[in-house]
C-alpha cells in the first residue's frame, strides 16, 4: 500500500507537470526514466486516481487521455482549508498556530522576548 | 435503595464541586500531564458511579459479594427475573436509564473515534500526492502561503508544516514546532480530546463534561509546549509561538484551545515550574481514590450493611 502511494503521488506528479491530457503510454514513458515499471500497472494507477475523482478521462480514439481535474495549488488549498477549520475538525485535532494575537500583543511579546535571556544550556 | 443512594450523590457532588476546583487550581498549568490525568479520573468516576448506581438498582444488596464479575452476573439474573415479573418500575427504570446513558455516551465516543480515523486517512491519502516529504525533519511540506504546522495522529502518524512555516522559522523554531507536534502524537492526545468531546456532545447538559472539554484541549497544548521545551530553550519555543501566530488570518480561522497563543507564550517566556514532589504524590493519590471510590462504595459489604440499616431492602 505505502508504494501505491508513491506511484500515485508519481503519476499526479506528472500530470500536474505535462498541463495537457496525457494518455497511459506518456505517462509509462515519463515515469520509466526513474524506475522500472509495467504498463498495466500505470494503467491501474491511472484507473484508481480515476475513481478517487483526482484525473478525469476521455477516451481518444483505442485508449483513454487522463487530465487532473484540479490543480495542485486548488488541491492544497482545499486541503488546508480542511485542515486548519475548527468546527468540526476531529481529524488534525492538533492544529497550531493560528494567528490571534493582536498587533499590540504581539510588539509586546517581542520585546519581552528581547529582555528574556537565552538560557544556559 | 442500596447503594444507589450514596454513588448517586457521590457523582453529582463531584460533578458540580470539580470543575469549580479544577478550573480555580493553578497546579494544572505548572504540570498539564497531572491535570489532563485529574480530568480524565474526574470524568471516569462520574460515570462509572453512574453506571453504578443503575446497576444496583437492580440486584439486592445482599446478594452482592465482592467483584464486579459477581455484581454484573447478579444483575443480569435480577433483569431477567424483573422482566418476567416486574414489581418494582420505577428502580428498573432507573436503572435503565442509567445504562441509557452510558451506551449513549460510549456511543457518541467511538462515533468521534471512528469519524476522526476516517478524516484522518483520507487526509493522509492527499496528503501524499500533494505534499513534500522532508527526510530530514520527518515532516511533510505542503506549498501554502500561510504558516502553520498540524499533526495528524494515529498508527501511522504524519507531520505537516506548510512552506511558509519552513521559510519564516530558524531552524530551531522549525525544531520546536516538530516536537510540538510529535509529542501530540505520541501522547496518544487525540484519543484524550475524542473521549473529552464525545462526552460534551452526548452529556453536554452536564457542565462538567463542557468544561472538561475544554480544559482538556488547553492543557494538551501545554503538554506538547512542555515537550517541546525539553528539546529546545523555552525562548525558542515562544518565538516559534510568536513568529506564526502573526500571519495574516482568515475570519473563519480560531485557535484550536480558547486563548491560547498569548497565554502560552507568556508561559513559555516565564521559568518553568514545577510540582514539588509532594504535590504530585498527592495527585496521583486523588486520581487512584477517584478511581476507587465508586467501585468500594458499590461492593463494600460495611456500606451495604449501613445502607441496610437505614433503608428498606429493595428486592
Amino acid at each position: 500500500m505505502r508504494r501505491f502511494g508513491e506511484l500515485e503521488a508519481a503519476v499526479m506528479d506528472c500530470v500536474w507537470r505535462c498541463g495537457r491530457p496525457v494518455s497511459v503510454r506518456d505517462v509509462l514513458d515519463e515515469l520509466s526514466r526513474d524506475r522500472s515499471i509495467a504498463y498495466t500497472t500505470v494503467m491501474t494507477v491511472m484507473d484508481k486516481l480515476h475513481k478517487k475523482g483526482w484525473l478525469n478521462r476521455q477516451r481518444t480514439g483505442r485508449a483513454f487521455e487522463y487530465e487532473a481535474t484540479r490543480g495542485r495549488e486548488a488541491y492544497t488549498a482545499r486541503l488546508m482549508r480542511d485542515a486548519l477549520s475548527t468546527s468540526n475538525n476531529q481529524a488534525a485535532a492538533f492544529v497550531h498556530f493560528l494567528s490571534e494575537l493582536t498587533p499590540e500583543e504581539s510588539a509586546a511579546l517581542r520585546s519581552a522576548l528581547q529582555v528574556v535571556p537565552p538560557e544556559q544550556r | 435503595m442500596t447503594v444507589a443512594i450514596p454513588l448517586a450523590g457521590y457523582a453529582v457532588l463531584l460533578a458540580l464541586a470539580a470543575p469549580r476546583v479544577l478550573v480555580r487550581a493553578r497546579w494544572p498549568r505548572r504540570s498539564p500531564r497531572m491535570g489532563i490525568g485529574v480530568w480524565l479520573a474526574v470524568c471516569g468516576s462520574v460515570i462509572a458511579a453512574t453506571v453504578l448506581a443503575g446497576l444496583s438498582l437492580t440486584v439486592s444488596a445482599a446478594r452482592v459479594g465482592g467483584d464486579i464479575a459477581s455484581i454484573l452476573h447478579a444483575c443480569a439474573e435480577a433483569l431477567r427475573h424483573h422482566y418476567a415479573a416486574p414489581a418494582h418500575p420505577g428502580g428498573l427504570a432507573g436503572a435503565t436509564l442509567a445504562l441509557l446513558v452510558v451506551v449513549w455516551a460510549a456511543g457518541h465516543v467511538a462515533v468521534a473515534l471512528a469519524v476522526g480515523a476516517r478524516q484522518r486517512r483520507e487526509h493522509a491519502d492527499a496528503l501524499t500526492l500533494l505534499a513534500c516529504r522532508d527526510p530530514e525533519l520527518g515532516v511533510d511540506v505542503v506549498e501554502h502561503d500561510r504558516p502553520a504546522a498540524y499533526c495528524l495522529p494515529g498508527r501511522r502518524h504524519r507531520i505537516v508544516v506548510t512552506r511558509a512555516a519552513v521559510d519564516r522559522l530558524t531552524p530551531s523554531q522549525l525544531a520546536a514546532v516538530v516536537s510540538h507536534e510529535r509529542a501530540h502524537v505520541t501522547g496518544r492526545h487525540h484519543l484524550v480530546l475524542a473521549m473529552s468531546q464525545g462526552l460534551r456532545r452526548a452529556l453536554g447538559f452536564v457542565p462538567l463534561f463542557r468544561v472538561a472539554s475544554v480544559e482538556l484541549a488547553y492543557l494538551v497544548e501545554l503538554a506538547a509546549d512542555d515537550a517541546a521545551a525539553h528539546h529546545q530553550d523555552r525562548r525558542t519555543v515562544a518565538a516559534a509561538l510568536l513568529a506564526v501566530a502573526t500571519g495574516p488570518i482568515p475570519a473563519s480561522a480560531l485557535g484550536a484551545a480558547g486563548p491560547s497563543a498569548l497565554d502560552r507564550i507568556r508561559r513559555m517566556l516565564a521559568a518553568p515550574q514545577p510540582l514539588p514532589r509532594r504535590t504530585r504524590i498527592w495527585c496521583l493519590t486523588v486520581v487512584h481514590t477517584l478511581i476507587a471510590v465508586p467501585l468500594a462504595i458499590a461492593a463494600n459489604p460495611a456500606v451495604l450493611a449501613i445502607i441496610d440499616h437505614h433503608c428498606p431492602l429493595w428486592h
